[in-house]
């Protein structure tokens, strides 16, 4: 079917909850338009705000963790049902 | 008077070229019934007066911001003469998503290039006339803050033509959006009819409720095929703008072109998997040699605790429950902490850097044939070096089946830790031949790894195309690898550590132990000594030794000493005495780790030392070469290690580390059971 675009791209990446940070490392496109491509698929019910499973201060790379002062992703059953309708 | 437009995302410079093109002769007011600032002015070109508008910065007509709402109401309802798109030359990609937008409108337009200066400070170079090429309407280059390219705006404004929409949905889309814009009496009518076939409606939209209907009919019939249209058709955008700015946007010569040049090396379909394998064997023999002498300063750290024990008086069973048993246990997965530590820095870096992405592709033919992507090349190198990180490493796999294939093709590839006992046995059983011997069996571990794979293969049916996104080359941040690689190595030694220090201790209670006056230990190796006998293994001891194997394959010579040779005893060791001991361990492991990187293009050696050559003779009284050839085959591909079932029991769960174990001792069975029938039928 339909070639792959940013959004499915973004969707399989939020299978492990990323922040945008960890997305803009893994995706090559510009900061500005994967926000846009996430609020897109958030106000859409692909995905939505994911939280950590430890607390911080447990967590043993705090120091060097960019999750906490950003909004962490991840994919819904929604976003898992499109992108295997993509395959 | 014409009306002109300025159209772009937020921070483009809009405000900024309206004040200096009208010199600063602006009128603020506020956009009806709203607080967004609208900044007009009249200014005059040669005989021509034009009203110039600034609309609010917007990334997408269709967002859902009181700014996109004025910017789209302004388009629509009251249609410019002329749209005057204005980009950020430094995010060209970012920004041709509204223009190619804005291009469907059916409003003349212009692009302008802004903030090139900026751009330029960056290494980014943009080719006004490729764009032009491109895109078919007028494009001037400006720096409004300098004031630079102001009249050739101007003038470029008397060249604006209605685009060419430039976005092709795909053939039935297309015929779609014909249908519903044939019905639509507005310049914008393209733009409106995709919005439409999107599931976008506003009150200002001029379509009657019949086309709606006509859309989401339209809309339900196209679900088949595009899916949710509005992901569909925002896609095809940002797909054909990252294919425009690819062609029009040249980056900074020298970063570019050593990206080209490695990139032409590693995509090679030869040279790309020659250069690939050679940096993982020089990688992983990095952090081997690296990490060993760590694991000697382990070992000494636990003798010197055992040591101490000893001289505070903790005495008899206690004393060697406590050193043999849980010391001992520990030491054991701690002794897998600078191992998995070093393997898991390699691997990230591998990761972060863009490196695994291109490995994946270069090896996806490849390692297609077994039905695994391309990325599983690497854990199954890793494997080579240590099992245990090398399940984890399987994490890089997107897809949890090709994760578990992996994972149970792994514990057949032979890890440092079997290299000591194939040795030994290759030496004393194989004197004139022994590096054949080992070699051999390597690939054979290799073998029955990619048999495995390929059963596997038939087993799970569905398999995804591999998709590969190449991002470009970073380094990696330096605080987030070793954050990465110190977590996961800690996640190691809480998920694995009791798993292996309750398997150390349960060895240790069947050595110490008795039933009938025979310890549980010998009772069990005896029990076991029939199925051995298949494979021309005929002493307790040897199979005996096979216990603690399972534990750790590093013991295995130990047990074997201890079995023919008896225990070696801990000996008290005086607290300043143990702590030089410690200093000492610790200096050595520093130098070891110095001069690692020398070693690694060094060729492994097979010195064998002499404490176990003595060993060597009490074996060659006990087994013949077919019955030798056996057991190493036998220890080649029963469970590599205690260590490596947790790690599989903590990624896939009990019931697959359990199954895991089953199938490794039944191929390690027969195969054994196999080669010593085969053996003894060729040698008599
Ligand atoms: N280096 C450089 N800076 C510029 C240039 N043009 C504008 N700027 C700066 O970019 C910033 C944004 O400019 P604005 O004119 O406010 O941008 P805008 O597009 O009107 O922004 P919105 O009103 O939010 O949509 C200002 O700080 C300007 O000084 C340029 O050509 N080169």
């Amino acid at each position: 079917m339909g070639e792959e675009d940013i959004f499915v791209w973004i969707l399989r990446a939020l299978r492990f909850p990323k922040d945008i940070d960890g997305l803009e490392r893994y995706l090559d496109f510009d900061r500005r338009t994967i926000e846009w491509a996430l609020e897109v698929l958030e106000r859409r019910g692909y995905i939505r705000p994911s939280k950590c499973e430890t607390t911080c201060s447990v967590c043993p790379i705090r120091d060097s963790c960019s999750f906490r002062k950003s909004k962490m992703w991840e994919i819904t059953r929604k976003g898992m049902e499109y992108l295997s309708s993509r395959k | 008077m014409r009306r002109v437009v300025f159209v772009g995302n937020p921070n483009t410079g809009k405000s900024t070229l309206i004040s200096a093109l009208s010199g600063r002769r602006m009128e603020v007011a506020n956009w009806p019934g709203t607080t967004v600032e609208r900044i007009s002015a009249e200014v005059e070109a040669g005989s021509e007066t034009f009203r110039l508008v600034d609309l609010p910065g917007v990334y997408d007509l269709l967002d859902e911001s009181p700014d996109a709402e004025i910017t789209l109401r302004e388009l629509v309802e009251n249609p410019p003469d002329v749209i005057v798109n204005v980009l950020d030359a430094a995010h060209l990609e970012r920004d041709l998503h509204l223009t190619l937008e804005l291009m469907e409108m059916g409003i003349p337009m212009i692009l302008i290039l802004n903030m090139v200066d900026e751009a330029r400070r960056r290494g980014i170079e943009v080719l006004p006339s490729k764009i032009e090429e491109e895109l078919g309407i007028p494009v001037v280059e400006t720096v409004a803050v300098k004031g630079e390219g102001l009249d050739e705006l101007l003038s470029a404004i008397d060249r604006a033509a209605i685009p060419v929409p430039p976005v092709h949905y795909g053939k039935d889309v297309e015929v779609a959006i014909e249908e519903i814009a044939s019905k639509i009496s507005h310049p914008a009518r393209r733009w409106l009819a995709v919005a439409l076939l999107m599931g976008e409606e506003r009150d200002f939209f001029p379509v009657g409720a019949s086309l709606k209907e006509v859309a989401d009919v339209w809309r339900e019939r196209l679900r088949s095929e595009v899916g949710d249209s509005f992901l569909y058709m925002e896609g095809r955008r940002i797909s054909t703008a990252r294919g425009v700015a690819s062609r029009v946007v040249f980056r900074g010569k020298s970063r570019g072109m050593i990206q080209e040049k490695l990139d032409a090396l590693l995509m090679n379909p030869v040279a790309g998997p020659v250069a690939m394998l050679l940096f993982l064997i020089l990688a992983f023999r990095f952090a081997f040699f690296l990490s060993s002498p760590w694991v000697e300063f382990m070992g000494t750290l636990s003798r010197v605790l055992g040591g101490w024990l000893l001289t505070a008086g903790v005495d008899g069973m206690f004393a060697s429950f406590l050193i043999e048993g849980v010391i001992s246990g520990a030491g054991t997965v701690l002794s897998f902490a600078p191992v998995l530590f070093l393997f898991y820095l390699v691997l990230g870096f591998m990761e972060l850097s863009g490196i695994m992405a291109r490995m994946a592709f270069v090896l996806d033919t490849l390692m297609s044939f077994i039905g695994l992507p391309g990325k599983s090349f690497a854990p199954l190198m890793m494997a080579f070096g240590c099992n245990v990180p090398a399940i984890y490493a399987t994490r890089t796999l997107e897809n949890f089946r090709d994760r578990l294939k992996v994972a149970l093709m792994i514990p057949f590839m032979s890890c440092s830790a079997r290299l000591p006992v194939l040795v030994l046995f290759a030496a004393v059983f194989f004197p004139r031949n022994p590096v054949p011997v080992v070699l051999s069996l390597y690939l054979l571990g290799a073998m029955v790894a990619f048999i495995t794979g390929s059963l596997l293969k038939k087993l799970f049916r569905d398999e995804s195309p591999s998709i590969f996104e190449i991002p470009p080359y970073r380094m990696p941040d330096p605080g987030l690898l070793l954050g990465i690689s110190w977590s996961r190595t800690l996640e190691f030694i809480r998920g694995a550590g009791t798993i292996i220090v309750a398997g150390v201790v349960l060895v240790w209670f069947t050595m110490h132990m008795h039933l009938y006056g025979e310890s549980i230990y010998r009772l069990v190796s005896g029990g076991m000594l029939p199925l051995f006998r298949l494979m021309g293994v005929d002493d307790w001891r040897l199979v005996g030794a096979l216990i603690p194997g399972f534990v750790s394959k590093e013991v295995i010579i130990g047990a074997l000493a201890v079995g023919f040779q008896g225990a070696e005893h801990l000996s008290p060791i005086g607290f300043v005495e143990g702590l030089s001991m410690i200093r000492d361990a610790f200096l050595d492991a520093v130098k070891g780790s110095v001069e690692a990187p020398a070693l690694i293009f060094g060729i492994p050696g097979f010195r064998i030392p002499p404490v176990e050559l003595t060993l060597g003779a009490h074996l060659s009284k006990v087994l013949t070469p077919a019955g030798a050839l056996a057991y190493m085959v036998f220890v080649l591909l029963y469970t590599p290690c205690l260590a490596t079932v947790a790690a599989i029991k903590q990624e896939f769960g009990g019931r697959w580390a359990l199954l895991s174990i089953v199938y490794q001792m039944t191929v390690a069975f027969i195969l054994a059971v196999l080669f010593y029938k085969i053996a003894v039928l060729i040698h008599g």
